[in-house]
């Protein structure tokens, strides 16, 4: 079946069968392979997309519940002010090493920090346990972070 | 060599960054290949059974199905795996590249699918039929040593697939004449690297060049080259492997295992494209485990803590195929068990088991367990004489001026600063305060560890513990037409950095700036065959190679300059951020030559090269270093333990470590935090379980758990370095010592805090049932630190 | 670990949902935030014929306060409630329940009917909707009914609908006053499911005795138990501490019946033990910190 979704601000169709997970239509289907596919189980959540704007396991979705809906990818067009502030503080803060599970945290963080422009230490502590990482031990992460949320505030008072 | 260290030493941001943090990283399953075909492979749900039948007729009527093979069909392309090198008490053990007529664990591949996507392979293993017979399994490695154990492999005749033994001195009558004998436990269990990006890979065979192509996330490119040319029966010039950025690998990527062995024979046999992607389920039942280790040690000691001499007795559980030695992993932590403690008379007894459980392989710090148990040992020995901890291991560790020391593991250890590392770590921990105590509701305890870290290897390691291969490491560089410097190595990247650390090292070396040298690793058709990244040896090794032919290349340039500027000798020349430059006292100043300009005259006119020099910017060098490297550390820590839940929370963490000269201090601080909560991780969370008739309990990440954030303490890292006096730079690798120290810190930690309910603990992980269990129900208590 | 094929249906109301599910029956399972089916469906540890995609039927995404307590739709997904007002001035436990529920992205996605409908004995939905003795209203071909979710949570991963029903919503019903409710998780590791969930509600009398006392506990894989005419004796009783201890004697003496004597049982009952005072502490007003009153 052909459905048609909005991926990164395009519409996209694309020939699907129901069984396909999210996941592997957009790597393979669309290539898009900045979601990257960890445990295939909603654990390590590093396949973390934004699905109208707040953060889903692409490996929980079936792309046909897609239709109709927007995805955004790491690729993503346009890259919004948090996922630009969270770039430039991941890179200053050492916070990726291999990079696999990142993805994954940008798009989390990206939504986070818009809807909780005043976020402290301890919310992001909490939603970053939703996503495993297996080389840094979390504290450049979570650095990188508070940082981007303060430049973020930073900008917003200016 | 060069005038200075500019670049060296700066907390420069990775240049891999960029892609990473884009979506423009390429791993494995990112890679685009057209036409290509997905493979499955279909696992044996038994832990040991006969395979009596294996019927593929209705999987291959499935549409989008290619074929289906068994280990029978895969045999007649594929040699099998032997593993023999000449080691006293190493049997042989051989096996083929899927299993013909048995299956030895849970995991183990019985067939493998390939179709037009993973979607139909899947659903064709579904319908691949096999009969099994079941047989009687053995999933402990004490069981598995019993004259009455069921075998795993029945041509070995016996489980016991290693067995070593070390002697120095006279341990046995040291231990018959102390005063004391104490002896102490130690059991870390079974774990797996669960690298975030499983394993995977591309083998493309080109028919008309007779080429293979092979795409994987590897950290030993060059290796595995050998190794499949080796079993498919090809010769190196055919077999191209590419390792693309990689999703961690902490040991897990440097055998050639039989699933992409397969692979490779199933493109070769197809003539076309084959691809897998190894999913989480098949990484934490089937890829490589590792850690399942037991050791007992007795200390013939005196009455002030004094150790007079020392045994271990060690046993690791080798799973059920060896892609390594099998003595290969637990003989390091014989080898350096006694670290920078003076320990004269010193034996080790290593026993490896065959059990039916997946096959073991090197984790980061294979050898991890050996600061846990020397510095628990120390430890018993403190409780045992009622003295202090720290005092103990004052009196047993070398004074800086033994140094080198010929350890009694046969390796000699040098440029270590153990009592300054430890010394620090006491002031910063706040040691002096500190009591193990019980306020009602916690117990506090605190935990020091001192590490000694084997690094680097080179070939004199290899050869000295018969095991095959060499420790050196080839680079090449070349200074490109338009003056860009290309530098690689036979290295292999996962996440540490190399691009942006190799750099700076060649900047430095050649004289210029790193914006202007570009890395490039992982391929074995455009890097020099390297023995890849393992045991802590990418900044000593491959840093050091670079820094060696950096050097090369600067001498190089220099006297094209000076023939250039019409000098008949290179005295007073520098290399400056590419500049060729006066070297003044107090400054230097532009000759108005750079190495554009040379790169130009040594490319495009060659006739303006001084006599003798011929065309071109080319250099390859290659580094032997030396047996082992050290880098030290102490690791310190605080805890207390919930007498409600057994909880443990860590109050203060902090690492003095030295090791070496830090090229990149950002970079060498992420590895560092990174390797001590992989230890963390280890000790309090993670396990791989096995029942008793072999099948895993822990095959998904809901049951092997792996820390979140919530789990790591914040970690201070101390810098105590002083460089090596024997390698380039002064390098000694690290990375793999905070997993040392992390076990170590915290198992003595908790033990502190129990000793004051009189409780110990010997068996990781550390969850709270057990903690809990030790101190309310006695468990464990008088288990350890027995006089015997 | 992919999928088995299915055929796909995605419904726009409630009444084409109960329509679907009366023609395919038992062939379909109904696919809502997917957070705990998906994975099922990925291991291929369920493979129906038919999902049926509720995701759009937005008569089913609703929180209203009612006369006789609060109505939230299956369809409301756990962040929701989390950050719901309305829930907070109702039932301010259950927004922190919600809150708690697997983790940030989690919650966007699982939805409270789906978690009801699955039952797992660690969840956090079906622990608050057995406390607050919630209804379930069902609809079905036959009709629309409502039933006490305690009747129809039979045993783990049991929930136990007619054939052809679907869960439409469920109503929370009113609390008096009086009512305290907190609730203790207990998690082993921090990125594990809690291995044990105790929640208290605690209605006092004008006279500060207990007027009703329900306890439930979620610990090994049996279904919670509620606890609720094991305490009829202490009625008119203050919740001093002394009564909190006998309470809290016959709650680990009732689980230590269902979940075993082993080790982990022995582990679970110990830690149960702290934490049941410590609810029941916070339930009684005893604490500066009741968990979640």
């Amino acid at each position: 079946m052909i459905i048609s979704l909005t991926v990164n601000g395009e519409v996209r169709d694309v020939a699907v069968e129901p069984h396909y997970l999210l996941s592997d239509v957009l790597r393979d289907r669309l290539d898009l392979t900045a979601t990257h596919v960890g445990c295939e189980q909603g654990i390590c959540g590093a396949c973390t997309v934004l699905v109208d704007g707040q953060p889903a396991r692409a490996c929980l979705l079936f792309a046909v519940q897609m239709e109709g809906h927007a995805v955004t990818t790491l690729e993503g067009g346009a890259p919004s002010v948090e996922l630009r502030a969270l770039r430039a503080a991941f890179h200053t803060h050492h916070a990726q090493q291999c990079g696999f599970c990142t993805p994954g945290i940008l798009m989390t963080f990206a939504a986070y920090l818009r809807d909780h422009p005043d976020c402290d230490e301890a919310g992001v502590r909490a939603v970053l346990g939703g996503n495993l990482c297996r080389c840094t031990g979390y504290g450049p992460i979570v650095r990188a972070i508070m940082a981007a949320s303060a430049a973020l505030r930073e900008v917003a008072d200016v | 060599m060069s005038e200075r260290e500019a670049y060296v030493g700066q907390p420069r941001p990775r240049r891999e960054d960029h892609r990473l943090l884009a979506g423009l990283a390429r791993y494995v399953d990112d890679i685009k290949v057209t036409g290509a075909l997905h493979a499955a492979f279909l696992r044996s749900p038994h832990g040991h059974a006969r395979i009596v039948s294996i019927d593929v007729t209705a999987a291959l009527e499935l549409p989008g199905v290619v074929t289906v093979v068994t280990g029978e069909d895969l045999a007649e392309d594929v040699t099998d795996l032997t593993v023999a090198p000449p080691i006293e008490g190493l049997r042989p053990t051989s096996m083929p590249v899927m299993p013909v007529d048995r299956v030895r664990f849970q995991g183990d591949l019985v067939a493998c699918v390939v179709a037009a996507d993973r979607y139909v392979a899947e659903e064709a293993m579904e319908r691949i039929v096999v009969e099994y017979a079941e047989l009687p399994a053995v999933s402990d490695m004490f069981a598995a040593l019993r004259d009455d154990s069921v075998l795993v492999d029945e041509a070995l005749g016996t489980n016991l697939v290693a067995r070593r033994v070390h002697r120095a001195g006279d341990p046995e009558a040291r231990l018959a004449a102390a005063p004391r004998v104490i002896e102490a436990e130690f059991h870390q269990q079974r774990q797996t690297h669960a690298p975030i990006e499983t394993r995977g890979c591309i083998a493309q065979w080109d028919p008309g060049r007779e080429h293979l192509t092979l795409v994987i996330g590897s950290q030993v490119p060059h290796p595995l080259r050998t190794q499949i040319v080796r079993r498919l029966g090809l010769r190196d010039s055919q077999v191209s492997v590419s390792s693309p950025d990689v999703g961690g690998s902490f040991g897990q990527k440097i055998a050639l295992y039989r699933e992409e062995l397969a692979i490779c024979a199933l493109a070769r046999r197809l003539g076309r494209p084959v691809r897998w992607k190894e999913d989480r389920m098949e990484n934490l039942l089937a890829a490589c485990h590792a850690r399942e280790q037991w050791c007992r040690t007795r200390a013939a000691v005196d009455d002030t803590g004094r150790i007079l001499g020392l045994t271990l007795e060690m046993v690791e559980d080798f799973g059920a195929y060896c892609f390594y030695p099998a003595n290969y992993i637990s003989e390091v932590v014989g080898i350096i068990l006694t670290a920078q403690y003076g320990i004269a008379d010193y034996g080790y007894e290593i026993r490896v088991a065959l059990t039916n459980k997946c096959g073991v392989g090197p984790m980061r710090a294979p050898m991890a367990m050996a600061s846990w148990v020397m510095e628990g040992t120390l430890d018993v020995i403190a409780r045992r004489l009622g003295l202090d901890p720290a005092e103990v291991r004052r009196r047993n560790m070398l004074a800086d001026q033994a140094l080198p020391y010929a350890m009694p593991g046969g390796e000699t250890l040098l440029d270590v600063n153990c009592a300054e590392t430890m010394e620090t770590a006491l002031d910063e921990i706040g040691y002096a305060a500190h009591r193990p105590h019980d306020d009602g509701r916690y117990l506090y305890g605190l935990g020091l560890c001192n590490v000694v870290e084997s690094t680097t290897y080179g070939s004199r390691f290899y050869k000295n513990s018969g095991i095959g291969g060499s420790g050196h490491e080839a680079a090449r560089i070349i200074v490109e037409p338009d003056g860009t410097v290309s530098a690689s190595v036979g290295m292999a990247a996962a996440g540490q950095g190399y691009e942006t650390t190799f750099a700076q090292v060649v900047a430095d070396g050649v004289g210029v700036r790193p914006d202007d040298v570009a890395v490039t690793l992982g391929h074995s058709d455009t890097s020099p065959y390297g023995m890849g990244s393992r045991g802590g040896r990418g900044a000593t090794a491959g840093g050091g190679a670079l820094y060696l032919c950096a050097a090369e290349v600067r001498a190089h340039l220099l006297r094209l300059a000076a023939h250039r500027l019409g000098l008949n000798a290179t005295d007073g020349l520098g290399l400056r951020d590419g500049r060729i430059v006066w070297v003044r006292a107090g400054g230097s100043e532009e000759t108005g030559l750079d190495v554009a300009d040379l790169a130009r005259t040594a490319y495009f006119d060659p006739l303006a090269l001084p006599e003798g020099m011929r065309p071109g910017l080319e250099f390859y060098r290659t580094y032997d270093p030396p047996p082992m490297t050290f880098s030290n550390s102490t690791h310190a820590c605080r805890v207390r333990i919930a007498r409600e839940t057994g909880r443990l929370e860590i109050l203060d963490y902090l690492v003095v470590e030295n090791c070496g000269t830090v090229i990149n201090p950002l970079v060498v601080h992420g590895q560092q935090a990174g390797a001590v909560a992989m230890g963390l991780s280890g000790t309090l969370l993670e396990n791989v379980v096995y029942d008793q008739a072999g099948r895993n309990l822990s095959a998904t990440f809901a049951d092997y758990t792996i820390a979140t954030v919530a789990d790591i303490p914040a970690i201070r890292i101390i810098a105590r370095a002083t460089p090596s006096s024997r390698t380039p730079l002064g390098l000694k690798g690290m990375a793999e010592g905070g997993v040392m120290g992390a076990i170590g810190a915290v198992a003595n930690a908790v033990n502190d805090a129990l000793s004051v309910v009189g409780a110990q603990v010997t068996c990781l992980p550390l969850t709270p049932m057990r903690l809990h269990a030790a101190i309310h129900d006695g468990i464990g208590r008088a288990a350890q630190g027995q006089e015997g | 670990m992919k999928p088995a094929p299915f055929s796909y249906h995605r419904l726009q109301t409630v009444a084409e949902l109960v329509g679907l599910k009366a023609r395919l029956g038992d062939a379909a399972v109904i696919l809502a935030g997917g957070q705990s089916l998906v994975p099922m469906l990925t291991l291929r540890l369920s493979r129906p014929e038919h999902v049926i995609d509720v995701n759009d039927i937005v008569e089913m995404d609703h929180i209203l306060p009612e006369q006789d307590g609060l109505r939230i739709g299956a369809l409301v997904r756990h962040q929701h409630v989390a950050e719901s007002a309305v829930v907070a001035t109702h039932l301010p436990l259950l927004r922190r329940m919600a809150g708690g529920i697997g983790n940030y992205a989690v919650r966007q996605r699982g939805t409270i009917g789906g978690s009801l409908v699955l039952a797992d004995p660690a969840a956090h939905m079906p622990l608050a909707a057995l406390l607050f003795d919630a209804r379930l209203v069902l609809r079905s071909a036959r009709g629309v009914r409502t039933a006490a979710y305690r009747d129809l949570y039979r045993s783990p991963l049991n929930c136990a609908l007619d054939a052809g029903e679907v869960v439409v919503s469920v109503c929370f019903p009113r609390q008096p006053e009086a009512m305290r409710a907190v609730a203790e998780m207990f998690h082993v590791t921090a990125g594990s499911f809690p291995a044990l969930i105790c929640a208290v509600r605690l209605v006092a009398d004008a006279q500060g005795g207990l007027a009703g006392l329900t306890i439930v506990v979620a610990a090994g894989a049996v279904r919670p138990p509620v606890m609720e005419g094991m305490f009829d004796d202490l009625r008119g009783v203050r919740p001093d501490a002394a009564l909190r201890g006998e309470v809290v004697r016959r709650v680990v003496a009732h689980m230590g019946g269902l979940i075993g004597q082993d080790a982990a049982g022995r582990y679970l009952l110990s830690v149960l033990e702290g934490r049941m005072a410590m609810c029941l502490a916070g339930a009684a007003g005893d604490t500066k910190e009741g968990a979640g009153a």
